[in-house]
């Protein structure tokens, strides 16, 4: 019985496994794509559109999906042109798909800008790209930096499916000039640290590999010997130790590995989903051995109206981490309600923890999907060792509301006005661009 | 020799009378005021290229995409009013679907179809109450026949309005939220040769009109 049953049971699934192989077939109603033709193609290989495509001959076509599938080629930038149209295939509702390109010929040059948490504004008033390098779909792209607290140049290659796999490699080499705030006495300093390096990263697209990614990076940092008060044009010489002990030419050699997760409706405005990420940091130099994890999870609900978005981010590093490398509390991307970075104890933290509650409320245009004008109310909490001594507190809270206008080129700005939860007199108010998290 | 020259200027012709032939044109616009609305009756010719027409037999859509402009005479542009018409043929009954806006209609044959595109009527393209009866007025028309989906028609627009351009870092990183502005675009729309969207006919005017 026993045996009659397995018999029939490996019969069964062969059966299934065989109808899942079957090609779908054209049934009343549906449209089947029978081939796909790519026309215009000089320099790209074929297989490099192909890769951009989300479906194959056999599969069921619909307008969506086209719609789909132009959007995805067009954001390559290989293309000035893409138009699908289609023709009748050899049978009833069988489509024959046809993508016309026309390539771009030019490397594409770019004026970017934006704000970062660890440089403030910036601005690349020149960068060139080169979208689809010899035709392979390969990228290459060099910028300038210029900014409120960085100078320098990138350098960037990028190319995915290595070896015709699912994964994706990166190559970026840096050169950097960037100032560090530092908080003595509750007063601002800037301290310049050079940095140049390279940092090789290996990502996948599919399966299991869209969940990791990892590499290897090698960067020669030197900070200036001494830090300019920013109100008071004084400068500072004496460091305490624990920056101290870091100053002079240091070569750091690490290796990361990346869990990740992306499950949000829409990257722009997510209205459920998460994203998250847990990264493990191991710099195993001669001049520099630490190891730095960092948790940042975030969850957006549909509540109501609007979406309940909530940001958990939990960091760790041990205690040799040079202090430009370690973490840091308050402003706008961080602890709203604060200067940037004044949150912070000298030397920076080693344990950080930091949530952003917010309800964001769409007020007019496109709805949920693409708000213009979107209201905000939030609430921030977040600790750091050595806070106690800044603040006489071990956690720090603030509450405020804010508003996104999504304007053309720059895309979402932000403005938000934070009040600490001690001291609501003490209002702050920022402008940047994108949402908070 | 002579006779291989005269072929090749014939097929240079054929080439240049398919390519003029490849996009519609607007053979009259005519607006008048219908009850509180403006109606506007127009003709067209050259509708479906043998690319559209392959498109909408295999059984996806295709979309005629209508630009009227009123203009305040000589040249001031007042409104703007875009309207779609949307077809799809039905290959298991063997008919066309057109959809304009809420209404729907089915025809029997693409001559049919053709009939119906070729004689577009719009008896409320907009309010009259937008309209002053001392002004003089002009409606302008650029139609376009885009396959499968009005998406396809990439307007610049589109590009500067596009929330891609603000790219946010990856979680777990120090944040970072950048705009890029694509340079080769921008100068191209501003110095660049005014080119016609891709299957767009000549903008057409119809002749002034006022609406008292």
């Amino acid at each position: 019985m026993t045996a009659f049953l397995r018999k029939n049971l490996v019969r069964l699934l062969a059966f299934i496994a065989m109808l899942a192989a079957l090609p779908a077939q054209a049934q009343e109603g549906r449209l089947i794509v029978e081939q796909v033709k790519i026309l215009g193609l000089q320099k790209t290989k074929p297989q490099i559109v192909q890769r951009y495509l989300s479906f194959r001959a056999g599969d069921v076509l619909t307008p969506e999906l086209i719609e789909q599938n132009h959007q995805t080629l067009q954001a390559t930038n290989f293309f000035k042109r893409v138009e699908f149209r289609a023709e009748p295939g050899t049978a009833k509702g069988k489509v024959v798909v046809i993508i016309e390109v026309d390539e771009r010929r030019r490397p594409t040059f770019e004026f970017a800008g934006g704000y970062s948490e660890l440089d403030g504004w910036f601005f690349s008033p020149l960068g060139v790209r080169f979208d689809n390098l010899f035709g392979s779909g390969h990228f290459l792209g060099l910028r300038l930096l210029i900014g409120d607290r960085v100078t320098g140049a990138n350098l960037r290659f990028y190319q995915p499916n290595i070896f015709n796999s699912s994964a994706n490699f990166q190559f970026d080499a840096d050169v950097l000039g960037r100032q560090i705030i530092h908080y003595f006495d509750q007063r601002q300093s800037i301290q310049k640290v050079n940095t140049a390096g390279v940092r090789l990263a290996l990502s996948g697209s599919r399966g299991i590999g869209k969940f990791l990614s990892g590499g290897y990076q090698l960067y020669e940092t030197q900070p200036a010997s001494f830090a300019r008060f920013v109100h008071k044009k004084d400068t500072l010489y004496a460091f305490p130790d624990i920056i101290a002990r870091d100053l002079g030419r240091k070569q750091i050699g690490s290796v990361w590995l990346r869990l990740q997760t992306d499950t949000r409706d829409n990257p722009f405005f997510p209205r459920k989903g998460v994203w998250g990420a847990l990264s493990i940091e191991q710099a195993m130099g001669r001049e520099a051995k630490f190891t730095r994890t960092i948790f940042d999870g975030r969850v957006y609900q549909k509540i109501g109206a609007g979406v309940l978005a909530l940001r958990i981010k939990a960091a760790r590093a041990s205690e040799s981490t040079p202090y430009y490398e370690r973490f840091y509390l308050g402003g706008v991307n961080s602890l709203r309600s604060f200067d940037e970075r004044s949150l912070t104890p000298v030397g920076y933290g080693t344990k950080l923890f930091l949530s952003n509650l917010e309800y964001r409320l769409p007020l007019e245009g496109g709805g949920l999907r693409q708000p213009r004008f979107t209201g905000v109310l939030f609430f921030d909490a977040g600790r750091i060792n050595g806070l106690k001594e800044i603040i006489g507190e071990n956690v720090v809270k603030s509450l405020g509301f804010g508003v996104r206008v999504k304007v053309p080129v720059l895309g979402v700005l932000r403005m938000d006005f934070a009040y600490p939860e001690k001291h609501p007199d003490d209002f702050h108010f920022y402008l940047t661009l994108g949402h908070s998290f | 020799m002579r006779r291989q020259k005269k072929i090749h200027l014939l097929l240079l012709l054929l080439l240049i009378a398919e390519a003029a032939a490849q996009t519609p044109r607007v053979i009259s616009i005519l607006a008048k005021p219908n009850a509180d609305s403006l109606s506007v009756s127009v003709q067209l010719a050259d509708m479906f290229h043998p690319k559209i027409v392959n498109t909408i037999r295999s059984g996806l859509p295709a979309v005629i995409r209508f630009d009227f402009r009123v203009l305040e005479t000589p040249d001031r542009e007042i409104q703007q009013a875009l309207r779609s018409l949307r077809i799809v043929y039905d290959l298991w009954s063997d008919r066309y679907n057109l959809r304009f806006g809420q209404r729907e209609q089915f025809v029997p044959n693409f001559a049919e179809l053709e009939k119906i595109c070729h004689n577009f009527e719009e008896p409320h393209l907009l309010s009259l109450a937008r309209l002053s009866a001392q002004k003089n007025y002009q409606l302008r028309l650029q139609v376009a026949v885009i396959p499968i989906s009005a998406k396809q028609d990439q307007q610049l627009r589109d590009w500067l309005a596009g929330s891609e351009n603000t790219a946010e870092s990856a979680p777990g990183e120090d944040r970072s939220a950048e705009f890029r502005l694509n340079l080769n675009k921008l100068f191209s729309f501003f110095w660049g040769k005014k080119e016609r969207p891709f299957g767009a006919s000549e903008w057409a005017s119809s002749p002034p009109f006022r609406v008292e």
